[in-house]
């Protein structure tokens, strides 16, 4: 039997790299290997972004089954669409919502302690944390009591680097209301931040 | 520096390359398992369902007439494995099913270490087949049964008995009762030397490599190689305790990084129902099946299978439980 590498990518077939996604979930809906075209494009990105939500324990099994119900959802794709990231991040955020009490559970312990449990697997030096801690407490603060939805949208622009319209693509709400959503939000964060004018929200996506 | 660019630079020491290896062994198998089903009846495992109940079980009862103690310590005991090369690793199958296992045994309650839990379970196959009605609480030190109608408590289920052929059982009570099905005589034996304990489970490594490792290395004589103990240990604590939803899933994943398990998509337990079930070789033509449902991985019975069929083409049985139901309940002797 065939075992796939552990460590790398799955090969991706002879699918031209230049197509775009809907053209690769077209096609890999009568060859399903071609769906790892997908997966080589954006699983870096999506696994990061999960990562950077809620931790890497519990990040593997999200990434996967991120990856694994867009593979099963694929014939209900608008294959039209040449940028499969905001369908894949809306799979993600919904995943990510089973775990909001540890991601809840991170910011406090952040907020509080200066260390950040997500990175600290990634971090080496003791200073380098103590340093970034006070604009990230006050960060974590604010993200913790923000709502989930105003959470999503902040966090899919501001680590899915999402436009707009992508977001609400990602989430299946109206364009008005991720404005909406990612206004409020910034208005939060600002005040967390000491901002004096953070009441003035702005709407402009910076 | 406005607050989006703060946003930004929070965690922005997660690195943009991490492994994506557990997610890659999960779209792989599942793409080629598409790519190779029959049309009509595909391979791929059926989605994965949060599942009603907990998916743990602990108690074996052995009969007489049907499993004899020595035979039901053998369930496990008996997994040296033939010949001395180097196993396979386990192919994507295994990745998969471990990974569905775990994931749905994530989503389980949690069930505190004292809560009783109520388990109707089958001994044997066919004419042989005996059911029973069993109730622990989920870290196995209390244990109780119904036999003739009345509930019979396990007095210490820590109690070590001396006269086991191998001298060691490792998880919660096993029970023999000895005597024909309607005979008088009711003995109870209690087994044994536990590796882990209820309390110890906390403590075991999370990450299933270096679980599987510690599994493989614990000092159990006569349990075969270092693979061969883990998958036992595995199976014994799968069965033994009602443990933390993580725990459970992290023991799941550990069974995929066992050389030499593999996965039967069409198997059957020792109650007729249809499973998928984790595999590992044991001596004598023999194989140790883990039988979880096809549709919700719960735990459906732990049973030691012939490698080959019997004439008429069945699955030939030579010991295991089957769990018909499971259930928690305010008490022993209470029914769900």
């Amino acid at each position: 039997m065939n075992v796939p590498s552990r460590t790398s990518v799955p090969d991706a077939p002879s699918a031209d790299e230049d197509v775009h996604d809907g053209l690769v979930i077209a096609r890999s809906l009568h060859d399903p290997e071609q769906f790892a075209v997908v997966f080589r494009r954006h699983a870096p990105q999506i696994q990061r972004y999960v990562v950077r939500r809620i931790g890497s324990d519990a990040a593997d099994d999200v990434v996967a089954e991120t990856f694994l119900t867009a593979f099963r959802q694929r014939s209900s794709y608008r294959l039209d669409l040449s940028d499969a990231r905001p369908w894949l991040y809306g799979i993600a955020t919904n995943l990510i919502g089973r775990h909001r009490r540890m991601e809840i559970r991170q910011y406090r312990a952040l907020a509080r302690t200066g260390i950040d449990p997500v990175t600290e697997p990634f971090t080496d030096l003791v200073d380098a944390r103590v340093t970034a801690a006070s604009a990230s407490t006050r960060l974590a603060a604010a993200l913790m009591k923000l709502p989930a939805a105003h959470r999503d949208v902040l966090l899919l622009m501001a680590w899915g680097d999402l436009s707009y319209e992508e977001a609400a693509a990602a989430l299946g709400v109206p364009v008005g209301t991720v404005r909406s959503r990612l206004s409020r939000a910034r208005t939060k964060v600002r005040q967390a931040l000491g901002d004096p004018g953070a009441n003035d929200a702005r709407g402009d996506q910076s | 520096m406005n607050e989006m660019d703060e946003l930004r630079r929070l965690r922005e020491d997660v690195p943009a390359s991490l492994p994506v290896t557990h997610a890659e062994t999960a779209l792989l198998t599942a793409m080629r398992a598409e790519a190779t089903a029959p049309a009509a009846h595909g391979t791929r495992f059926a989605p994965g369902r949060a599942a009603p109940a907990p998916t743990r079980h602990r108690l074996r009862l052995a009969l007489a007439g049907g499993l004899s103690l020595a035979a039901a310590a053998g369930l496990t005991a008996a997994v040296v494995i033939p010949g001395s090369g180097a196993l396979p690793t386990s192919s994507p199958e295994v990745r998969e099913l471990a990974y569905r296992a775990a994931a749905a045994a994530s989503k389980q309650a949690n069930v505190p270490a004292n809560h009783w839990v109520y388990w109707q379970e089958q001994q044997g196959s066919g004419a042989k087949a005996r059911k029973w009605q069993v109730w622990t609480t989920a870290d196995g030190q209390k244990a109780a049964y119904r036999y003739h109608g009345k509930v019979h408590f396990v007095q210490d289920p820590t109690h070590k008995v001396t006269f086991l052929p191998d001298g060691q059982i490792i998880g919660q009570p096993v029970i023999s009762i000895i005597g024909p099905p309607h005979g008088a005589v009711a003995i109870v034996t209690l087994g044994g030397k536990i590796p882990i304990r209820y309390n110890q489970l906390s403590k075991l490594p999370g990450e299933p490599h270096a679980l599987v490792d510690y599994l493989g290395q614990l000092p159990m004589p006569g349990w075969g190689k270092p693979a061969a103990r883990a998958f036992a240990v595995i199976t014994e604590l799968i069965q033994t305790y009602v443990m933390p939803p993580k725990l459970t899933a992290e023991l799941y994943k550990a069974l995929a990084d066992i050389p030499g398990v593999t996965v039967d998509k069409h198997a059957i337990d020792l109650a007729g129902r249809p499973g998928v079930g984790f595999e590992f070789g044991a001596a004598h033509g023999e194989k140790q099946q883990l039988v979880l449902d096809p549709h919700s991985y719960r735990l459906m019975a732990v049973q030691l299978v012939r490698d080959q069929r019997g004439p008429d083409g069945h699955v030939v049985f030579d010991g295991g439980t089957a769990i018909l139901r499971m259930a928690l309940v305010k008490g022993a002797g209470v029914l769900p």
